[in-house]
């Protein structure tokens, strides 16, 4: 369904509401729809900075599955998730 | 396998990760060092993939995070949801508009019950992974 079809209905019940405001409600259920749900699922890649320990994680990011990496003959394997954080903090 | 065997066994170095302060941590963890240098950062690039589940892009907003408010085709863009969803967006935004309206208000709960059943089926959809027939579940011992 397009946007437009999408504001029609809404205008329907409230005639009243412009454009934007039905695209900031629509936008707001959306995120409560994915974020219940966890309907999409994405990949993406990146690589590492040598002696960099932290990456920043995208907004839209909700949950992380899995994380994958490379390793130096080019096999790609999943690595395992930490419980907490190392004791001796490194903020790099 | 004995405990010996399952000592020699052990992976002493393994790559680990884990989320702090809406960033992904990634280090070298080493079981032979000493407690400082149990996790080292990584010394080469390496390519990461992660899979993770998001929310689905806005309504106005490009991939690049621009805004298309004052584009042409804005009214064309579609929710990144699957279409079946697309309804229930409308029934949330519907009962959300009541909301505001006091005279009103108590048309909100019909449309918000029309959404918690999109939520029911979205979490359906999400968990069958598009396969079809009955769902597999594997015992586990804690």
């Amino acid at each position: 369904m397009k946007l437009q079809e999408m504001i029609e209905q809404v205008q329907k019940h409230h005639p009243d509401l412009g454009n934007v405001e039905i695209i900031k409600l629509l936008n707001q259920a959306s995120d409560e729809f994915c974020s219940r749900t966890l309907v999409l699922d994405e990949a993406t890649q990146f690589n590492t900075v040598a002696n960099q320990r932290f990456y920043g994680l995208k907004d839209s990011i909700l949950e992380i599955k899995s994380v994958d990496m490379k390793d130096e003959e080019g096999n790609v394997k999943s690595i395992k998730r930490l419980q907490g954080r190392p004791e001796y903090r490194d903020i790099t | 396998m004995s405990h010996a065997d399952r000592l020699n066994a052990r992976q002493t170095k393994q790559h680990v990760y884990w989320i702090e302060r809406d960033s992904i941590g990634i280090a070298l963890y080493d079981a032979s060092k000493n407690e400082k240098q149990l996790f080292t950062s990584v010394s080469a690039v390496h390519q990461i993939t992660l899979f993770y589940h998001k929310k689905a892009l806005h309504f106005g907003v490009n991939a690049s995070g621009d805004s298309t408010l004052a584009s042409t085709t804005l009214m064309a863009e579609q929710s990144e949801l699957p279409s079946q969803f697309h309804g229930y967006l409308v029934d949330k935004a519907i009962s959300m508009g009541y909301e505001t309206k006091p005279d009103m208000i108590k048309m909100a709960p019909y449309f918000d019950s029309k959404f918690e059943k999109g939520i029911k089926e979205g979490k359906t959809f999400a968990n069958r992974g598009r396969i079809s027939g009955r769902r597999r579940i594997v015992q586990h011992s804690f």
